[in-house]
């Protein structure tokens, strides 16, 4: 018997107030998968991410999404982390005067409290953070520096899951977090990833790169162009994509739609 | 002083008539002033009535009126003087209140050597630092100065001798004592002199009370060749007093100044710092924090000279406003011809948390030599909205995620503070404002 999925998107359309981006999106993740989407650049994978997680810039002119029976859209950014959705940035920016542990700490209490549970204090946390620092290889020192605040772009990238560690979200989506890190970072971030894979959370794991898959293995890899999901398969379609681009993906859309004409 | 016996009807030029009225109660007062400022005084009283109070048209008070000067007047008296924060039992203390020396509540143990702290009317008297007094913060054409000449009646006199170390930071708490006088002014005067390679840390606390008062404080720091003076200005005072103060400051060679000017309180507050540059190699940096909410005007007018070639000196302010909160930065830079090889930086940046906030930043050149880098910069703004939705989608709402970047931002002039028992007090006030008024009200 097959469970209830976890998340649900149907037909989804957002916009910028310049041009539409998504044109009719729909993917369904069931718990405990680890879905990947692979497309070429612009064809809206980080709009796709934004709009599951709430950023105001897109408009959502149709389609729903259903996340653990709720109605996703219908919260807004801090409802959606709070629920356990997630999102590593492709482009983590920098907060100059927020120490990360502070951040991060708050983020924690915040998610707690919706959950009904008791706030964690300082010491506690310092515990945690520093086992959690450990899975991703991050350095114990960034938790008193102020967020990203001059960290390369590979420290930023493992930042990124070090808060997924801390946070344990339900869902997570990955945005691209394998691009510019070095084979050891890339170690290091897999591992975290993998130690948080369970029954119970699922992964949308966007990148360019087969090789981030060698690490965490997707059940499903997804293409994404021009705003739709245009073709889907197993883990050795992400194989096929890095080994011949996209051009073909194209070729034999047109085919098949000349065909059903 | 018998000035608040008269209350004078708040009314056009209540200000300046109070004022000739406590003058010529310090003429006539004259206690053991010694000759040389008997002399002083007299003269900086023929200045005040010169001069009289600057008009809204005098290029110095553009953008602040002295208009509530005017209107300040006495209250019914709304409770006393304001607690004195507690002192570790090793801490040098030494309390003005209301501009005059109180003994009791001071603490002035253990001096290193080399090191003299002491009220001023006894410096003044034994120490004969005639020369040099009011020779950074004049008093010829310049009425507040010229004020605060006249009636000083206490203030601070610290030397330190050729070398030495002041190993603790001397704290210098202004208290406004409404249960004293009825409209309470002061006019205290600090007066520090390290000598060659001398160090301190100096702080200025300006602590107030409920009602009305007026501050009209002089400091002027004489930094000898290879001396270094960590100074920070506090301004608490209560939310009706008016606060308008100077440091007059002067830099000889490789001589470095770390000042730091915090304002909270006063309905009306200015502070003033003129530095000069005067030998190669100095260094002045002054950072300053300024947070005015409903009703209160803040004003921070500085001017930066660079005398003589290699000579650095760094402005870096930031301001948070809400409500109908009002601030001035003018920073002026001016390099002297011939002052080549000068490194001069100026950063303003301003959060307005309310549409009917208002702030006039102007940064302002003025080089006569070619060799010189110069950088400013002015902001005015709200809240990065990327760092802002970057928080929420950890979870954290609006509310909190607001309050936590508006204390990043003020708290990024505090954390370059390097006495750990200051910094975590002043964020510990920086929280406690933001609690009653960081709430961003709607942009129009
Ligand atoms: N906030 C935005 N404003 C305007 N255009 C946007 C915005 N976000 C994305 N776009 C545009 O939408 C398209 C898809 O962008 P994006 O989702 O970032 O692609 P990908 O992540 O797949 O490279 C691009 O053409 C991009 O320029
Ligand atoms: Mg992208």
């Amino acid at each position: 018997m097959t469970r209830p999925a976890l998340f649900e998107i149907r037909d989804l359309k957002a916009r910028v107030p310049e041009a539409e981006i998504l044109h009719g999106l729909s993917l369904t993740i069931g718990p405990g998968e680890v879905h990947a989407i692979m497309g070429p650049n612009g064809s809206g994978k980080s709009t796709l991410a934004h709009v599951l997680t709430g950023r105001e810039d897109y408009e959502i002119v149709g389609g729903s999404v259903r996340f653990a029976g709720a109605d996703l859209l219908a919260m807004n950014v801090e409802e959606r982390a709070r629920a356990g959705v997630f999102l590593s940035f492709q482009y983590p920016i920098e907060i100059p005067g927020v120490a990360t542990a502070y951040f991060l700490r708050a983020a924690l209490n915040a998610v707690r409290k919706s959950k009904g549970l008791p706030e964690i204090d300082a010491m506690d946390f310092l515990t945690l953070a520093k086992e959690k620092a450990k899975l991703v290889q991050m350095d114990q020192r960034f938790l008193s520096r102020a967020l990203n605040e001059g960290f390369s772009g590979g420290e930023k990238k493992r930042n990124e899951i070090f808060q997924m560690a801390v946070l344990e979200p339900r869902f997570a989506i990955l945005d691209e977090t394998d691009s510019g890190l070095d084979v050891d970072a890339l170690r290091a971030v897999s591992n975290g990833v993998n130690a948080l894979r369970s029954p119970e959370r699922s992964f949308l794991v966007i990148t360019h790169y087969h090789r981030l898959l060698e690490h965490i293995r997707p059940d499903f890899v997804h293409v994404l162009m021009k705003g739709r999901i245009v073709k889907s398969g197993g883990p050795e379609l992400a194989l096929e994509l890095d080994r011949r681009g996209y051009q073909w993906v194209e070729e034999e859309l047109a085919g098949t739609a000349g065909a059903s004409r | 002083m018998n000035e608040t016996l008269v209350a004078p009807p708040a009314s056009e030029g209540a200000f300046l008539l109070r004022a000739s009225q406590s003058l010529q109660g310090a003429l006539a007062r004259q206690k053991g002033d010694p000759a040389w400022l008997c002399a002083r005084r007299a003269q900086a009283v023929a200045q005040v009535q010169a001069l009289g109070l600057p008009g809204p048209r005098a290029e110095a008070w553009r953008f602040t009126s002295l208009r509530a000067l005017d209107k300040l007047a006495p209250l019914a008296r709304i409770g006393g003087a304001p607690a004195l924060p507690a002192f570790a039992p090793d801490a040098l203390v030494l309390v003005l209140r209301n501009g005059r020396f109180d003994a009791q509540a001071s603490q002035l143990r253990a001096l290193p050597p080399g090191v003299a702290v002491a009220p001023l009317e006894r410096a003044l008297a034994e120490e004969r630092p005639a020369a040099r007094f009011g020779e950074l913060a004049r008093a010829e054409g310049h009425f507040f100065n010229a004020l605060n000449e006249a009636l000083f009646d206490g203030g601070v006199f610290l030397r330190l001798e050729s070398g030495a170390v002041l190993d603790r930071p001397l704290q210098i708490v202004h208290l406004v004592d409404p249960s004293a006088e009825a409209l309470p002014s002061a006019h205290a005067r600090v007066h520090v002199i390290l000598e060659r390679g001398a160090s301190a840390h100096v702080l200025e606390r300006y602590l107030g009370a409920e009602g009305a008062s007026f501050s009209n404080p002089v400091t002027e720091l004489l930094l000898q060749e290879g001396a270094r003076l960590g100074y920070a200005r506090l301004q608490e005072e209560g939310p009706q007093a008016i606060h308008l103060g100077r440091v007059a400051a002067r830099l000889e060679r490789d001589a470095a100044l770390q000042g730091l000017s915090v304002m909270w309180g006063a309905q009306l507050a200015r502070a003033e710092f003129h530095v000069e540059l005067a030998g190669n190699g100095a260094e002045a940096s002054i950072d300053g924090l300024y947070l005015p909410a409903e009703g209160q005007h803040h004003d921070h007018t500085l001017s930066l000279r660079h005398l003589a070639p290699h000579t650095q000196s760094r402005q870096s302010f930031r301001g948070i406003l809400a409500g109908n909160g009002r601030a001035v930065f003018r920073g002026q830079v001016y390099v002297a011809p011939g002052a080549q090889k000068i490194d001069a930086r100026q950063s303003c940046k301003n959060l307005l948390l309310s549409p009917r906030a208002w702030v006039d930043a102007l940064p302002q050149l003025e080089i006569h030599a070619d060799d010189v880098k110069c950088s400013h910069g002015a902001t005015i703004g709200r809240l990065d909205a990327e760092a802002l939705h970057y928080l929420r989608a950890r979870g954290i709402g609006r509310d909190e995620a607001r309050a936590l970047l508006t204390f990043a931002f003020a708290n990024e002039i505090l954390s370059a503070l390097p006495e750990e028992a200051l910094r975590s007090s002043l964020e510990a006030q920086l929280r406690s404002w933001l609690a009653t008024h960081g709430k961003e009200t709607t942009h129009a």
